[in-house]
């Protein structure tokens, strides 16, 4: 029986193999949801799914992908959009 | 379509949002583009036209294209990347 503070669900179970043929339960911290794109709300893609600590040390290029409202937007919004703002006159 | 001197945005990837200027016509699919963004064949798929227009030669060179623009009065990002070592001997200089 686990102590009963990891008897919760705000834990995520992890099953580890170990070398002596024994599957013994870790418990980690569980990941942040999926990047979503604020107009359609699909999953955005090249956008890593990490805990702060990590993304903190990510490089910039590797958290977004490198386009105009990249990281916000996917990437048919985001050419709905840049048309948009062309025929209003804004670009 | 799109012949040489038509300005457009493009729409697609790291260069969306960006200004340029068709230079020829590859075949029916894609065609030649300069000016905001490096020289480079590109799909129409990816270009939006503008209502704008400059007079330019077929496959007229870079310098010379940006200067069509300048004098129409077209603004064009054409931020040109410094190299690290370039601004360091600069430093260096100083």
């Amino acid at each position: 029986m686990p102590s009963p503070r990891l008897r919760s669900r705000s834990l995520r179970r992890i099953f580890v193999k170990t070398p002596g043929s024994h599957v013994n339960l870790h418990y980690r911290k569980k990941k942040p949801g999926i990047a979503k794109c604020a107009i359609c709300k699909k999953p955005l893609h090249g956008v890593p799914r990490e805990r702060p600590f990590k993304m903190k040390n990510l490089p910039k290029t590797k958290k977004r992908p490198k386009r105009m409202y990249g990281g916000a937007l996917c990437s048919t919004c985001s050419k709905n959009s840049i048309k948009e703002n062309m025929h209003k006159g804004e670009l | 379509m799109l012949e040489p001197g038509r300005i457009c945005v493009k729409i697609a990837g790291r260069e969306a949002g960006k200004k340029c200027i068709v230079v020829d016509t590859i075949d029916n699919k894609s065609v030649l583009v300069d000016g905001g963004i490096k020289r480079r064949k590109c799909s129409i798929a990816h270009l939006e036209p503008l209502d704008k227009f400059v007079k330019i030669k077929k496959n007229e060179s870079h310098e010379l294209v940006v200067e069509a623009c300048k004098k129409a009065g077209i603004v064009l990002d054409t931020k040109e990347k410094v190299k690290s070592s370039t601004k360091k001997k600069a430093r260096k200089e100083k």
